[in-house]
């Protein structure tokens, strides 16, 4: 495996296992989604359809922790994923501005799809959680995805050989 | 190369059809179905990851415990602190239960508070006045000796001034009766507050350090033979006549707490025994 491509594995995988593990500890409802940085940083970088697996997979892990909404992560990340690396093709963490945009929407877009499938929320708390803490939180993980995606290898090395 | 293109879009479409499906799939499984498969992601990819979020949950938990035991430390410190007060204070008030008994009558015991005003560790507010029959002058004294005289009464309280005021004097001697001189308070700015001068002591009565003071009871305001303090050492010889001397005094500023006050009769009567014993 090329080194690049083995930083990127790495670098993921930590976001993963940072989300998994640290995150929920931290508490608060202003979630910081290191996962969907994590799936964004993948999708820049593979082809959609494979975009859309990785997607799939962090989604069933994180829906592993919660049963009652088994699938609605699976699902919410396996489009966005798609959507992700169909829209970019990574280019789009040459700009920062379009760095921002992309982990924005695809916080909102996930968020949104995720509480809408898992349908546990109703009435009031569903309007709070997507006109308010959606887009809170997908400050939040914008502000740090940006970060994030900064450090990792450019999309366009791995995905079409070094520029 | 543009079908290949094409082959590779459909892929790609079918990838995330299929997998928008098997989550839809996962979504609408019954929990008998679905909880087994999640239990197998868990146990698979995410109880691995419990071990960190427990070590990063202990370390939340031992930061929390950290703050919580340096609160317990600081307080169990301010209850020790207090601690060496109440044994003073307990040590003073079993030397009263003791010393009550020896004067027997013509006396009232009572609580000296320290006041709060600036200026105020040499005075003390005792809660006892002229409803229990004492009067300007009184004497004022612990199981150690000598503590202060009555400033002015109130009706159910009044103040005392302890020996460290600059206005208290007493009349005192050695215990042998060879130096007779006036005790007043100590002023030094080169420290040594909290202490004692006996002036106006003959210059041929020498006195060694450790030599015991009492009150001489000449001046009628302090009964004779009660303890005003040890000799330190020669503080001053005015002009070859006279000497002053340092002392310690028989109680300390901190132990007047409980006392007794006695009244004129009781003074009038004579305490010689009451500290000789």
């Amino acid at each position: 495996m090329e080194r690049r491509t083995l930083g990127l594995v790495v670098s993921v995988a930590a976001l993963v296992l940072l989300d998994l593990a640290v995150v929920p500890v931290l508490g608060g409802r202003v979630v910081l989604d290191l996962l969907l940085i994590a799936v964004v940083a993948a999708a820049g970088r593979v082809r959609p359809g494979g975009a859309a697996l990785i997607g799939f997979a962090f989604g069933v892990l994180r829906d592993s922790t919660a049963p009652d909404a088994f699938g609605a992560s699976a699902l919410a990340l396996s489009i966005v994923a798609y959507g992700v690396s169909r829209l970019s093709a990574g280019a789009f963490e040459e700009r920062l501005a379009a760095t921002a945009a992309v982990l924005a929407t695809a916080r909102v877009v996930s968020d949104v799809l995720a509480v809408l499938v898992a349908g546990r929320l109703h009435g009031t708390e569903l309007l709070l959680r997507l006109l308010w803490w959606a887009p809170v939180g997908a400050v939040v993980t914008t502000v740090v995805g940006v970060f994030v995606l900064r450090l990792l290898p450019p999309p366009v090395d791995l995905r079409r050989g070094r520029r | 190369m543009a079908r290949g293109a094409r082959s590779n879009d459909r892929l790609d479409s079918v990838l995330v059809v299929a997998c928008v499906l098997a989550a839809l799939t996962l979504r609408t499984l019954a929990p008998a179905r679905r909880d087994p498969i999640a239990q197998a992601v868990r146990e698979t990819f995410i109880t691995p990851l419990l071990a960190g979020q427990s070590s990063v949950t202990r370390s939340e938990r031992a930061l929390r415990e950290a703050n919580a035991l340096r609160r317990a430390t600081d307080s169990l410190t301010r209850l020790a602190q207090d601690a060496a007060g109440l044994a003073a204070e307990n040590a003073s008030l079993r030397g009263l239960l003791g010393l009550a008994p020896r004067v027997a009558w013509g006396y009232v015991a009572a609580e000296a508070l320290p006041a709060s005003a600036p200026g105020g560790a040499a005075t003390r507010l005792l809660s006892v006045g002229v409803r229990d029959s004492i009067a300007p002058l009184s004497q004022v004294v612990t199981s150690a000796g000598v503590a202060g005289l009555v400033a002015t009464v109130d009706a159910r309280s009044a103040v005392m001034l302890t020996w460290a005021h600059p206005d208290f004097r007493v009349s005192a001697m050695s215990a042998d009766g060879a130096a007779v001189g006036i005790v007043t308070a100590h002023v030094s700015t080169r420290g040594g507050e909290g202490l004692l001068e006996l002036t106006g002591v003959p210059f041929r009565a020498l006195l060694a350090p450790g030599t015991a003071i009492v009150s001489s009871g000449l001046g009628g305001v302090f009964p004779a033979g009660v303890p005003v303090g040890t000799v330190l050492r020669v503080l001053s010889d005015e002009g070859g006549w006279v000497r002053s001397y340092l002392l310690r005094p028989a109680v300390p500023l901190q132990a007047i707490s409980g006392v007794l006050v006695l009244r004129a009769p009781r003074v009038a009567a004579g305490l010689d025994s009451v500290w000789s014993r």
